[in-house]
């Protein structure tokens, strides 16, 4: 996965993915690449989005704990 | 019990010291009293009176609902006309009570009533009015007067910092905000005040654990006359150059004196000019004072106004927590949208990645099923072509024979037909032609007197060769006739003109 990439552009990138697909302006060609790049996109929005939970966690616990 | 003075006296002659006149003729003093008190009764009996009065000297015994007081009547210049005890109890006390609840001003000293009394001798406690009752819209009138005609002033007089919108006044000072947390707070209170206790104790002990500092300005917040010194404790507050974040103006406790100083003209306009936000908690009940109109916030008692504080604070602090539980409540509903969106997505992808396989599929196969029949079809159509272009083939050939050779019987019987004529055409022109040659032939010629001349065995036509002497051969008819020329000559002769 190439450096740099944001959630949001991983994110805009798949739904363009599945519009295309779903609009079936994708050929079958490239239809193999297309659901693979898809796959790495899904996978890295979803570990960005469990890091980033994490992390938010921790500060809230942080949080809850100062406030205590 | 109550007694009057010169009564204590004629009391104490009249039982424990002994007569030491015995001739002189003496009543006791129950007997006199009784007899004043059947003149009184005899004069006023059950008769009432309205009466306008001050009161002075009041207290109340809540136990037997009793009020005591003096009725007093002042001069021009304030001195004492007129005096008399007073006192209510039962159905004036009740009426006093209802006083209290529609004016929202205490029965208590230095108010100016109109009150309706029974005049009442007694012979231990003396001479006092009965109030039976007391009139509401008079007290009414004049405080409200008196408070209208001040507050009227302060808006006439400071249109800049003060001005009636609605029923309200919005003054410089309660357009001020008050600060997000209020915490270092200036008490403007009287030294003996219980209610500056109250405040400081209410406002240390909060239970939140709020942390303050508290200065006290010490004044005089009781009768009118100190107005100006108070006013001049406000300026102290001003001038200490601590940036307090709000003034609180705190009466209570002791005694139920007046609020006629936070109605002072002088008081209302420092509330309303002074530049750091004024919280009042005057002590008082029912009445709003004109400090209190003029003032920020106002509170009812120094205890609310802590309460108000802590109140304040408190709001800042569940913002605070409020933000917090916002932003986690919104930073789950957040993942928790993004995880679905994610799988939705990725259940997407798959199932239209299945479709379009399938749909690709399926169009394959249709057209191998096409490429396949239509095939045939084409095939067995090449064939049915092949097939009649060979049948074409081998029939032609026959027919066109078959005409080839009908033409021929045609030309042959045209041949046949047209023979005869065209030989005995044929004969005429020959006919024609060998009598035409018959008639040019030489023998024919020779015959009708023509002969042949030949120069040495070859026929001329050229007279010129033949010079005398020479050999001349002439046939005519079927001789040959050799001759030799003896002369040669121009012939004019008219034989061949036919």
């Amino acid at each position: 996965m190439e450096k740099n990439l944001t959630y949001e552009s991983a994110y805009n990138e798949l739904a363009a993915i599945a519009r295309e697909i779903e609009t079936e302006s994708v050929s079958v060609d490239v239809l193999a690449e297309k659901v693979k790049r898809a796959s790495e996109l899904i996978a890295f929005c979803q570990a960005k989005l469990k890091s980033t939970e994490a992390e938010v966690n921790k500060i809230i616990e942080q949080m809850e704990k100062g406030g205590k | 019990m109550i007694i009057n003075t010169p009564g204590l006296i004629l009391y104490l002659i009249a039982n424990f010291i002994t007569p030491w006149r015995p001739d002189l003729e003496y009543i006791r003093l129950s007997a006199l009293n009784r007899q004043i008190q059947a003149v009184i009764d005899g004069h006023f009996n059950e008769l009432s009176f309205w009466v306008v009065a001050d009161i002075t000297n009041h207290s109340y015994k809540e136990r037997t609902n009793y009020h005591y007081f003096d009725l007093v009547e002042k001069g021009n210049n304030n001195d004492l006309v007129a005096k008399i005890a007073g006192k209510a109890w039962g159905a004036g006390s009740q009426r006093i009570k209802e006083f209290e609840r529609i004016t929202g001003q205490a029965f208590t000293n230095n108010i100016h009533v109109l009150v309706k009394v029974k005049v009442n001798y007694h012979v231990v406690y003396g001479l006092s009015l009965d109030v039976i009752d007391i009139d509401t819209n008079f007290t009414i009138g004049m405080l409200a007067q008196q408070r209208e005609a001040t507050l009227a002033e302060l808006v006439a007089k400071n249109p800049d910092v003060i001005k009636k919108v609605g029923g309200r006044y919005v003054t410089r000072n309660s357009q001020l905000p008050l600060p997000l947390v209020i915490q270092r707070i200036a008490v403007v209170a009287s030294k003996t005040s219980a209610g500056n206790e109250d405040f400081r104790h209410t406002l240390l002990n909060n239970p939140y654990g709020y942390r303050f500092e508290i200065d006290d300005y010490f004044t005089v917040v009781q009768n009118e006359a100190n107005a100006a010194l108070f006013v001049e404790t406000l300026i102290q507050v001003f001038r200490s150059g601590i940036q307090y974040d709000v003034v609180v103006i705190i009466r209570g406790g002791g005694a139920q004196t007046d609020f006629l100083i936070f109605d002072n003209y002088k008081i209302g306009l420092a509330v309303a000019r002074f530049p750091i936000p004024v919280i009042t908690g005057i002590g008082h009940l029912r009445n709003e004072t004109i400090a209190d109109l003029m003032a920020h916030t106002q509170t009812k008692t120094p205890t609310k106004a802590a309460e108000f504080i802590i109140a304040h604070n408190k709001k800042f602090e569940d913002e605070i927590s409020g933000f917090e539980k916002t932003i986690i409540i919104k930073s789950q509903q957040l993942f928790a949208a993004h995880y679905r969106e994610l799988t939705d997505l990725k259940t997407f992808i798959i199932n239209q990645s299945r479709t379009l396989i399938n749909e690709q599929k399926d169009m394959l196969v249709n057209n191998n099923q096409v490429i396949i029949n239509k095939t045939k079809t084409l095939l067995s159509h090449k064939r049915n072509d092949l097939m009649f272009t060979t049948a074409v083939f081998l029939s032609k050939p026959k027919v066109i024979t078959g005409n080839k050779l009908n033409d021929l019987s045609n030309i042959l019987q045209n041949i046949v037909a047209f023979k005869n004529n065209y030989l005995k055409n044929q004969k005429g022109y020959l006919g024609h032609f060998t009598s035409v040659f018959n008639l040019m032939s030489p023998k024919n010629i020779l015959k009708r007197g023509f002969a042949i001349v030949k120069y040495q065995d070859k026929i001329t036509v050229d007279p010129g060769v033949f010079q005398p002497g020479t050999e001349m051969e002439v046939i005519l008819s079927d001789k040959s006739i050799k001759s030799v020329v003896k002369s040669n000559q121009q012939h004019d002769g008219k034989e061949f003109n036919i």
